[in-house]
Formats: structure tokens, C-alpha cells, sequence
């Protein structure tokens, strides 16, 4: 997916690792210590690369019908795989071997571990079902319910046991101890994606009706921004937990979330480059960097918290898919993007080694 | 030479049919055909447990499931997240079909690719096929407004099931079919059998036409039925209700100045149905304030509850600087004669602007679905008696039951379907040595009695 560079200054000119997925990349997500990168496609497939020696540790071509989600827990040593069956697998993340299959109750979006990899929880149907980790078996511990419709997403609390479900009709809050709910933030409208600050104090939502919800976590008060073009699946936080960047059509915004009342009233910096929809956007995990990728494969990088206006991106270049998937490193020191093709490509970061 | 741009979009069909209507039968005609087209087909079930998938033949077609409730309520968010991932996986499908519950309304379905600009993009809408129980079309039609909907937005329709009814009966149903839906074209059958060519890929879907069937077809749904705008000068009025068919009525009165907009920048009406409409579904999301008779509204951005048990109830409002105020109500004003008046007399007070919102659409609560699903074998005599009596006793109440049962001393799967007192039956396919037996089962009715049912089918258990 190597492509046409237009400027250079964040990433190397080219991929250091390429790897062919079967099917849409549906999510990338690297272990800790950065040394390798698991990716799962809506065909199916779950895979695990090894980033330094440039190679497929293994691979599952057909674990599931489609894979909407997966995650790692680094406790048990495990991939977690989930998505158009009604069963979760997880699988060795050495080797790939089916370590434990979990019966659902319907078709799953979501599946996240708790940051301490103690719980983990899966969004599958109307219910989340909360497991508890012992060793590396993860044993049925909490059902959540009494949501309005299928949950579309989920997020655990950074560093907390405090579990943020949307589904039509309200955000809700679940404790990792209780299977009450712990709080619920209303709202007639369609959640379809939920994003902790890191430091908890807000939650984010994208939703369907082109418009983004910020809750003030600790005081039940929303805001909700409109102009966006399309619904929002985007979102990201920069490390800081001020910024949090989001999709929603051609031109990635930005909103500042610094002071006692949030970006109220606060314009949003608007981040032009794309000429298409932008399908995913991640800020980097310890630096101020925002990328972007399109459909048509443009992929930009900008700083949007420096104090001057960000103008031209610091980075543009074209690959040969739809953009659909970002990830940075744990340390920032790669990039891995995934196309909607199916390659996963990976790049060095040329930003990290300045900071 | 044809100029025209060929629409590369993938044709969707969407099957819409009351309870019992034929259209799995349908669906099972199309995939055993060898039409060569790769179909999706993506099954909403109205009972909590899902056995569709199980009636549908095995087929290399992907058969998506929806069970979390009606395709046209809540669930649409399933739908999208569904065709979402399908329009992904493109390579593998060239056609998808939709089979509905027979308690969808189609139109908030059909809407559904309308209002996602990704949808939209990838899908186009076929047509909107429908079957009708020739049998029991009349009593659907007379009683439940989701089959007159399904008949009203159908681009073709199968009177199914003609060999249950007299030559006479079926014109009389026709012209009925036909007074509520002129344009569509209407086919007789028997067992939904029909050419594919008059089903798939007929191009048949009209916006324009869907536009006057509904012309709010594409607005959104609120929370609310109207929202309209008065022009006050500071000081006290009285908002009256006589009692209406509800107990209470929702409400919200704010100013405009607690808009993010200008006069200027656009006409009342226009601030009324966008920014004016955003802001009260926000307040119709909140906890509700309960008020009684003679109490005090604060124009303030909360959601009120008004009660209107009484004749006549008066609610006063205070008004702290004149200007232009919002009011949006949960239903419309003339169901509960509402009418604003100034404290000190003069004439009702008329709305400078007002607009009917669609509201969100509801299903018939009393139709409810129960479902069984328990391991075991079944006496097949004590099931015959059950099901016999069940059937007399409450066949006009239960619209629909079908399931996949295991029978004591049978090999296969048995599968059933039925429709108020009409019963069908066949084995289906073999249980594995080492598979759980076990029975799926799903009523769909009006005042269904949960406990009863259970009792009674557990009873037929060996």
C-alpha cells in the first residue's frame, strides 16, 4: 500500500512492514511493548505480526464469519476475537491457538478489556456480558441489560473498573462489581461510538445524527456539537485529555476541552487536507500528532494543539486503499494503517525520534 | 446508444407481509432458485426468540439475523450496522434481501437507506415486495394499521394463499388491495410461487411516490407532534387544557434567545423545524418536571408533564421579557383543546409560526410475542391435543406461532408454522448424535398469557 508522499516530515517514506489481510481491516491493536500487531478483517480473519522481523507470526483465515472487534489482553496472553457469530474466541497470542470459545447471545460489536486485564466485556446484542479473569480463563461474571437496542459500542474507564455502554437511547455507566447500573446519560438519539478522556473526566459519543456528545462524567451536563456532514464514527483523544478530534465528514475537527464549561462556545480548529470522508483518525499516544486517513487513501498528519493555526498538514501522502484503520504504537514510534484492501502497512515515525 | 449511467448500486428488496403471510415461503423460493446472484438476506424476527433462520433452507446465501426487536423501531440502528458491514464485504454479495417482521411498518424501513449518506451511496432500493393472507387479509386489514401500511407502500404485491379463498372472495379482496394502492402491481398466488423476474430486480421503487404516500416520509422522528412560536410581552398567561385521550401531555416552553442563532439568519418557521426542533428533543431526552392543575411553567429549557386528568385544567405562565417563546407538545394541541390566553383576558393567542413534527411511530403494545426454549423430547400425542385446544380457544388471538420442535422418536426436526387456526407442519433437518434437542418455539398475539403457555407446552415434555 506503499504510496505517493507529497511530504514527508512524520512518517519514513516507506512502510517498514506490508501485510496482506483478507478482507476490510475491522481493527489493529499492539501489544505494549510495540513488537507486534494484531489485526482482525470483516471476512474473518485474525492475524498477529511480528513488527521488528518484518514477518506473519500466524495467522486464522476463517476464525469467524466477519470479526467487528478485537483486542489484547497481555495478562493471559490472549487475542480476543468477536463479531458475526454468536460466539467469541480467544486465541493464543503466541501462536493462534484456540485457547477458549465463549457462547453469546447474539452477534457482537464490541470486546474490550479492563486496562489491568482483570475483566473483560463484550457488547453482543442488547447486552453486555461482563467475564472475569482467572489465569488466563476468562470465567461469565456480570451480564449488563436494559439497554434500549443493540450496543454499538463500549469503552472501559482508563486505569478503572467503570464500564460506558451507547446504545439507542442513552449512555450507560456499569460498575465492574454490580450488574446495576451505576449511571445513565439519556438522550433520544442513536450513540454509535463512546470514547473515554483519559482522564475520565469527560465521554464522547458519535452519532448517528451527524452530531458528537460530550458528557461531563461527573456532573451528568452534555453538550452536543452540530455541522458535521455525516454520522461521526471518528474519535480520538490526545494524550492530555484536552483535545478530542473528531470525524464526520471531509474536514477532521478539533475541539478544545481545557476549563470548567469544555469547548462551550469554543469554535472547534477545522483540519484541511482530505479531499474525501475521513474514515478513521488517531491522535498519537504520547504526542501532540493527529493523523487522518480517507477513502480515497490520502492520509494527513497535523499538530492541532500547537498554538498557531494548523495550516498545511505536516504530512501528506496517497495509498492505494481507503484508509479505514489507525493505530499508533504504544511508544509512537510506528504507524500501522489499515485499508479497506485488507494491508496493513506500518511506518516508522520520523516525529518520535525528533521528540 | 443508451447514455444513460448505469447504477452500480446494489439492489436491495425489501419483503414486508403481516404475520403468517407467506414470506419465508418467499424467501425460500428465491434461494433455491438458480438465478446466479449472490444474496444476502438479512431476517428481523418479532418474537424474542429467533427460529426464522431455522425455517429458511440451508443455502450458501449469509442469513443475518435481527432479533433484538422490529426492524422499523429501534433496531434500524441494527440495519444500518448491518448493511454497513455488508456494503464492506461487497465482492461477496450482488443482491440483498430484507425480510421484515410482519409487524414492520416498511416506510421507516425504506427511509432507513435515505437517511445514511454511506447507505445511500452503496444501496439502492429495489422495491418493496408485499404479501397478503388472502385468507385473513380482511381482519389484518381492519386491525392493524402495519398491514394497511405494508399494502400502502408496496411496488408489488402477492395476494398469497388464493387457494384458500373463493374467485369471489379474491376480486372482492383485490379491489379492496387496490383502492389503498393503485400503482403497485398485484400478483395472485399460490405458495408465493412467481417468476423471480416480476420479484427481484424490477426497479420498481419510486422516491417520489414513497414522498406521496408520506410526505414526511423523510423527515426525521421526534419525540414530540407539534412545536409552534408565540410572540409574548412580559407578563402572566394561562395555557388550558380539556382532558384528552391521555392522562398527561409533554411539554416545553423556552425562549428563543436560548438558540444559537440570530433572527436574521433565517425565517421563525425555519428556526422552529431546525434549531428550535433540535433543542426540544434534547429537552424530551430529559427527566420530566410533573405539574398539577394551577401550577407555575417557567419558560426554561425542561421537559414539563402536564397533568390532564381533569375536564378542565389551567397552568399559568410567567413570562420575564417579552420576545418570541417556543412551545413543543408530545401531542397535537386539538386533542386536548389547548389554548393560550394572556392572565388579564382578551382573545386566544395563535402561534406566528407552527409546524407538525412526525412523530416517533408506535406498534399495537398489545401485541406482544412469548417464546419457549427448552431441551427435551415431545409426546407428539399431548403436543396434537395441546396445540388442537390452544387453536380453538385462542386462535383469532394468536396471529402467528412457528418453531422447530423435537418429537420423541423422530430423527429430524420437526418445523411448524401457523397463522390464527391454520397449522403447517414438516420434518426439517436431522439432529447431529451429540446435538442438544432442543425446542424453539414463538408466540405472536394479542393478550398472550405467558405462564399458561409454558405450562401448558411443558406438559407435552416426555
Amino acid at each position: 500500500m506503499s504510496g505517493i508522499a507529497t511530504s514527508s516530515r512524520i512518517l519514513e517514506q516507506e512502510p517498514c512492514a506490508e501485510f496482506q489481510l483478507n478482507g476490510y481491516v475491522s481493527e489493529i491493536c499492539w501489544t505494549p511493548d510495540g513488537s507486534r500487531v494484531a489485526v482482525a478483517s470483516l471476512e474473518g480473519e485474525a492475524a498477529v505480526f511480528d513488527v521488528a522481523a518484518g514477518r506473519r507470526a500466524w495467522s486464522r483465515p476463517e476464525l469467524l464469519f466477519g470479526i467487528s472487534s478485537a483486542a489484547i489482553c497481555t495478562e493471559a496472553g490472549l487475542l480476543g476475537c468477536c463479531g458475526d457469530e454468536k460466539k467469541l474466541s480467544l486465541l493464543s497470542l503466541e501462536s493462534g491457538e484456540t485457547l477458549q470459545e465463549l457462547a453469546l447471545p447474539a452477534w457482537a460489536e464490541r470486546l474490550r478489556f479492563s486496562d489491568d486485564g482483570a475483566l473483560m466485556a463484550v457488547a453482543a446484542g442488547r447486552e453486555v456480558l461482563v467475564y472475569q479473569r482467572e489465569g488466563s480463563v476468562f470465567n461469565p461474571y456480570l451480564t449488563y441489560t436494559e439497554h434500549d437496542s443493540t450496543v454499538s459500542d463500549i469503552a472501559w474507564q482508563p486505569g478503572g473498573d467503570i464500564l460506558a455502554a451507547c446504545a439507542y437511547g442513552a449512555l450507560s455507566l456499569w460498575t465492574g462489581n454490580d450488574a446495576k447500573d451505576h449511571r445513565r446519560f439519556r438522550w433520544k438519539g442513536s450513540s454509535l461510538r463512546v470514547a473515554w478522556s483519559p482522564d475520565s473526566r469527560y465521554l464522547a459519543t458519535g452519532d448517528q445524527d451527524a452530531t458528537v456528545h460530550i458528557w461531563f462524567v461527573d456532573s451528568g451536563k452534555d453538550l452536543q456539537m452540530r455541522g458535521f456532514e455525516t454520522k461521526v464514527l471518528e474519535l480520538s483523544w490526545d494524550h492530555s485529555g484536552r483535545y478530542l478530534a473528531t470525524g464526520g465528514g471531509v474536514v477532521p475537527t478539533v475541539w478544545d476541552c481545557s476549563g470548567k464549561t469544555g469547548p462551550e462556545n469554543r469554535p472547534p480548529v477545522e483540519l484541511f487536507g482530505h479531499k474525501a470522508q475521513v474514515k478513521t483518525l488517531s491522535f498519537a499516544r504520547q504526542h501532540s500528532l493527529l493523523v487522518a486517513g480517507d477513502e480515497i487513501g490520502d492520509l494527513c498528519a497535523w499538530n492541532p494543539t500547537a498554538d498557531e493555526a494548523p495550516g498545511e498538514p505536516l504530512e501528506r501522502r496517497t495509498l492505494s486503499s481507503a484508509l479505514v484503520y489507525s493505530a499508533f504504537s504504544p511508544d509512537d514510534s510506528h504507524l500501522a494503517i489499515g485499508g479497506a484492501d485488507g494491508v496493513v502497512s506500518i511506518f516508522r515515525t520520523r516525529w518520535h525520534e525528533r521528540a | 446508444m443508451d447514455m444513460r449511467v448505469k447504477d452500480r448500486r446494489v439492489p436491495v428488496t425489501v419483503l414486508t407481509g403481516f404475520l403468517g403471510s407467506g414470506k419465508t415461503t418467499l424467501l425460500n423460493r428465491i434461494l433455491s432458485e438458480q438465478h446466479g446472484k449472490r444474496i444476502a438476506v438479512i431476517e428481523n424476527e418479532f418474537g424474542e426468540i429467533g427460529v426464522d433462520h431455522e425455517l429458511v433452507i440451508g443455502a450458501d446465501e449469509e442469513v443475518f439475523e435481527m432479533n433484538n426487536g422490529c426492524i422499523c423501531c429501534t433496531v434500524r440502528g441494527d440495519l444500518i450496522r448491518i448493511l454497513g458491514k455488508l456494503i464492506k464485504r461487497k465482492d461477496q454479495f450482488d443482491y440483498i434481501l430484507i425480510e421484515t417482521t410482519g409487524m414492520a411498518d416498511p416506510g421507516p424501513v425504506i427511509q432507513t437507506f435515505f437517511m445514511d449518506d454511506e447507505l445511500q451511496q452503496a444501496l439502492r432500493v429495489d422495491a418493496c415486495v408485499t404479501l397478503v393472507d388472502a385468507k385473513h387479509a380482511h381482519r389484518q386489514l381492519d386491525e392493524q394499521s402495519e398491514a394497511s401500511e405494508q399494502v400502502a407502500f408496496a411496488d408489488v404485491i402477492l395476494l398469497n394463499k388464493t387457494d384458500l379463498v373463493t374467485p369471489s372472495e379474491l376480486e372482492q379482496l383485490e379491489q379492496r388491495i387496490r383502492s389503498m394502492n393503485a400503482r403497485a402491481g398485484i400478483h395472485h398466488t399460490h405458495q408465493a410461487e412467481l417468476p423471480l423476474e416480476h420479484i427481484l430486480n424490477v426497479e420498481a421503487f419510486n422516491l417520489d411516490e414513497a414522498l406521496e404516500i408520506d410526505p414526511r416520509f423523510l423527515e426525521p422522528e421526534y419525540p414530540f407532534e407539534w412545536g409552534g412560536v408565540y410572540a409574548l410581552s412580559r407578563g402572566s398567561y394561562t395555557l388550558e387544557f380539556l382532558s384528552g385521550p391521555d392522562p398527561s401531555i409533554d411539554i416545553c416552553i423556552f425562549p428563543y434567545r436560548d438558540l444559537e442563532t440570530s433572527p436574521e439568519e433565517a425565517t421563525l418557521n425555519e428556526v422552529l423545524r431546525s434549531q428550535g426542533a433540535e433543542l426540544a428533543a434534547r429537552l424530551f431526552s430529559h427527566e420530566y418536571w410533573p405539574l398539577i392543575d394551577g401550577a407555575t411553567i417557567v419558560p426554561k429549557q425542561r421537559r414539563y408533564r402536564l397533568k390532564t386528568s381533569l375536564e378542565n385544567q389551567k397552568f399559568l405562565i410567567d413570562i420575564p421579557e417579552p420576545g418570541s417563546y417556543f412551545v413543543f407538545t408530545q401531542h397535537m394541541p386539538e386533542e386536548f383543546s389547548m389554548s393560550m390566553k394572556s392572565s388579564t383576558g382578551g382573545p386566544d393567542l395563535s402561534p406566528t409560526a407552527s409546524h407538525e413534527f412526525k412523530p416517533d411511530h408506535e406498534h399495537d403494545d398489545a401485541v406482544t410475542s412469548v417464546g419457549i426454549s427448552t431441551p427435551g423430547r415431545l409426546d407428539v400425542e399431548l403436543l396434537n391435543g395441546w396445540l388442537g385446544t390452544l387453536l380453538r380457544e385462542q386462535g383469532l388471538d394468536i396471529f402467528r406461532m412457528k418453531g422447530v420442535l423435537s418429537i420423541s422418536g423422530q430423527d429430524r426436526r420437526f418445523v411448524f408454522q401457523g397463522v390464527h387456526m391454520l397449522f403447517d407442519g414438516a420434518p426439517g433437518k436431522p439432529w447431529e448424535p451429540n446435538e442438544e434437542r432442543r425446542n424453539s418455539l414463538v408466540f405472536i398475539g394479542r393478550n398472550l398469557n405467558r405462564a399458561e403457555l409454558e405450562k401448558g407446552f411443558r406438559e407435552c415434555l416426555v
